[in-house]
């Protein structure tokens, strides 16, 4: 037997009752006691110190770019990055080249994840052959052979009728569509939000009507045939309310929101860490702000910390995009969208715990226990919850020391962050999966 | 701030006493009064759309003062074959360049080639977001005619959202202490351009005005300045329709107003839609001293940038 010996932490888990609670005991991968205080003498012991422990990140949006574009990212180094920043499982998207559509692309894919991945990385399948939005992949028989869920993200599925057929035939495989919701017609090649910075710096418009559009018909289609849709990256204050609407009168929804949405808004194009600068300078048109859906005015940043508050939004997950250099040294509109957020996704929410916008447990809520229930219903995986007989997924924090964000802070092939230069409150100090460390911090 | 320091890339940092230094600096090169000598230093003009004034004008500012004109033709460069924006900076930085005059569509460019070069930069017009030397030299037009900027209104009419030129000689007025109305299609005049440029300067609020017609406080502007249409965006967008565009300055309208009101437009002029073909050559019209203007401003821009190294 492997035991290990967690002592000293404090321990956080709103989905169980976890009151004076210090020590936690595992067993060969699975969390087997949770007490006061355990006495062994037979396992090794990790001592606490009264860091906090909180399970193991699930990130239900991540892009590997593995196969295709592996000199962005790959299986091995994004699940390294993941396992960094406090995840144990991740969701692949399916937007790789080729897309991963097919039982034979699926089971390929699976053998790499196997020899490659430190950490739990699951796959979705397109929704589509190819992410056209044309013909349907075959739901039934990639379900079967484990995929989580569908996505064609990246693109919004055009036709209603298509989205319709594929979610009642996820459904029936007790799964779901990942909708990227943005209205093709009304995105008009926009790059950033439509307010006011992009009248300042002539940047081209990118419409909150293309989210909420898509959002609304998307609701419409659930609601009408009793469906449950997946709404990926919400940005702003419309959408919410039109979920939290829909959500009320019963419409089976789970509604997703990035880390980066939730802490930045559009000021951050000017380069400035969100403030606004007199003049336009060097810094400005800072490419590592470009993503899509893109981000949104302080209003809307904080309609989404609310709709977190209320439950409007069920998931916090990353949507890891990591871009080269040299892909994003270029002019705003020419550089690809996307924020490398695997490695900086907990210590941003840590710091808007910091700030009090959120806290601990709405993190450990909809970053842990929300998405391991929807991983537990499709894949019968016990993760996600400090509880006997769960996985032992876990990451210790401590919240009293910061980390500085720079280019050499992160293992991921790519540094597309915007966050690089900004110190934030605490530190992951180490993750453990399936009962082992596989990253630590020990400075 | 009151110097240009290595680039022009809008008039954002530039200060009200600097902007009257450089418009006294820019008469005594007009009058003849002062004359630089610049020979041996290389400039480059990149331009990625098309031009036929400011390129020129450069080009006759930069042998006024002696330089060596590069012209790269970006319609035949490396462009072609797959070459990144980033590599052509970096290859034109390798051949050696004092100064880089770039014109480009993307909003934004002339600061990514700043960033990466260490050539001095002029923006020469990037995307829908600034062109400072067309403002310098409107303003130096209109302190030619020995008007105190703070008692002027100026109207802007036409399409304001998708105009470097609009950007940049709004803030450019509003610096000066001119009053601004905004005149044009809904669609075309945002009114978060009000918020954007109230919240730089105290002194800027409530000097931007908007109006849908050409309604009685209009008529009271010193000056019109018309803004180019494009045309490409007629067919995108169904909101315009080029044969109901009612925004035209023509003899007509003038009669309603000041007697002494000027009309400029920055070019190229869609004549008969922003302006008739009599308003444009007429004596209310400044069109060509604006260009002749050019000229000087842009050879002053040049000489203090090169200078400063």
């Amino acid at each position: 037997m492997n035991k290990l010996l967690l002592k000293n932490f404090t321990i956080i888990d709103p989905s169980g009752n976890l009151k004076n609670i210090n020590d936690l005991l595992i067993v060969d991968g699975k969390i087997k006691e949770l007490s006061e205080s355990i006495e062994l003498s037979d396992a090794k012991i990790i001592e606490g110190n009264k860091n906090i422990l909180i399970p193991g990140l699930i990130d239900l949006h991540v892009h590997y770019r593995d196969p295709g574009e592996t000199y962005k990212e790959d299986i091995k180094t994004g699940s390294m990055a993941s396992a960094k920043g406090g995840f144990t499982t991740v969701v692949m998207m399916s937007n790789t080249s080729p897309a991963i559509d097919n039982l034979s692309a699926l089971l390929e894919q699976k053998q790499i994840i196997d020899l490659y991945s430190k950490i739990r990385v699951l796959q979705t399948s397109s929704v589509t052959v190819g992410r056209k939005g044309k013909e349907l992949v075959d739901i039934d028989l990639l379900s079967q052979n484990g995929v989580v869920s569908f996505s064609d993200d990246g693109d919004v599925i055009r036709d209603p009728k298509i989205l319709n057929q594929a979610l009642k035939l996820a459904n029936k495989n007790n799964r779901t569509i990942f909708e990227h919701c943005e209205d093709h017609e009304l995105i008009n090649d926009g790059v950033i939000s439509d307010g006011s910075v992009s009248v300042r710096l002539g940047l081209k418009p990118r419409s909150k009507e293309a989210e909420i559009t898509s959002v609304k018909r998307d609701i419409e289609i659930a609601k009408k045939n009793d469906l449950w849709i997946y709404l990926q990256h919400i940005s702003c204050k419309e959408s919410v309310e039109l979920i939290r609407k829909a959500k009320n009168q019963g419409v089976k929804i789970t509604a997703e929101v990035t880390p980066h949405h939730l802490f930045m808004n559009e000021n951050w194009t000017y380069g400035k860490k969100g403030a606004l600068p007199s003049w336009i300078d060097l810094m400005s048109y800072d490419t590592n702000t470009r993503v899509n859906p893109p981000l949104r005015s302080e209003n809307d940043r904080k309609s989404l910390l609310e709709a977190i508050n209320d439950k409007t939004i069920d998931i916090i997950a990353t949507d890891h995009a990591p871009h080269s250099k040299g892909d994003k040294l270029d002019t705003f509109d020419n550089a690809p969208a996307g924020i490398n957020g695997a490695e900086t996704a907990l210590i941003t929410l840590l710091e808007l715990v910091n700030r009090n916008e959120l806290s601990f447990e709405q993190i450990v809520e909809n970053i842990c226990n929300k998405p391991g229930e929807i991983l537990e219903n499709i894949l019968d995986l016990k993760i996600g919850r400090i509880k006997k007989d769960y996985l032992a997924d876990l990451v210790a924090i401590d919240y009293n020391s910061n980390t500085k964000i720079n280019e050499d802070f992160f293992i991921s092939k790519s540094k597309n962050s915007p966050l690089i230069g900004s110190e934030m409150k605490g530190k992951i100090k180490m993750t453990i999966f399936d009962g082992k460390v596989i990253f630590e911090d020990k400075k | 701030m009151n110097y240009l320091a290595k680039h022009l890339l809008d008039i954002d940092h530039l200060s009200k006493d600097y902007i009257y230094d450089l418009l006294n600096s820019v008469k005594k090169i007009k009058n003849n009064q002062r004359k630089s000598d610049l020979k041996g230093k290389n400039v480059c003009a990149l331009f990625y759309e098309d031009s036929t004034r400011t390129k020129l004008s450069f080009q006759k500012a930069a042998s006024n003062l002696n330089l060596n004109f590069h012209n790269l033709d970006v319609q035949r460069s490396s462009q072609n074959k797959g070459e990144s924006f980033y590599n052509t900076i970096k290859t034109i930085n390798s051949i050696g360049m004092d100064l880089i005059i770039v014109r480009h569509f993307s909003s934004g460019a002339p600061y990514f080639l700043a960033k990466n070069t260490n050539s001095s930069v002029i923006n020469a017009g990037d995307g829908s977001h600034a062109h400072p030397t067309q403002t310098l030299s409107d303003l130096f037009t209109i302190y030619e005619l020995e008007k105190n900027f703070e008692d002027l209104e100026i109207s802007i009419v036409g399409d304001v959202l998708y105009s470097r030129v609009a950007r940049s000689n709004i803030l450019g007025f509003l610096k000066m202490g001119s009053k601004i109305n905004i005149l044009g299609p809904k669609e075309l005049t945002p009114s978060a351009i009000i918020d954007i440029y109230e919240s730089l300067d105290n002194s800027f609020k409530n000097k931007i005005k908007f109006y849908e017609d050409f309604e009685k406080p209009i008529l009271n502007s010193n000056f019109i300045m018309a803004l180019r249409i494009q045309k490409e965006r007629f067919d995108s967008d169904s909101f315009m329709n080029f044969h109901t565009y009612k925004w035209k300055v023509d003899m007509e309208k003038l009669k309603y107003f000041k007697k002494d009101v000027f009309v400029m437009h920055p070019g190229p002029v869609n004549e008969e839609i922003e302006l008739s073909h009599e308003i444009v050559h007429s004596d209310r019209s400044l069109i060509s001293k604006q260009v002749e203007n050019g000229v000087y401003l842009r050879q002053k821009v040049i000489e203090e940038l090169l200078e400063n190294e």
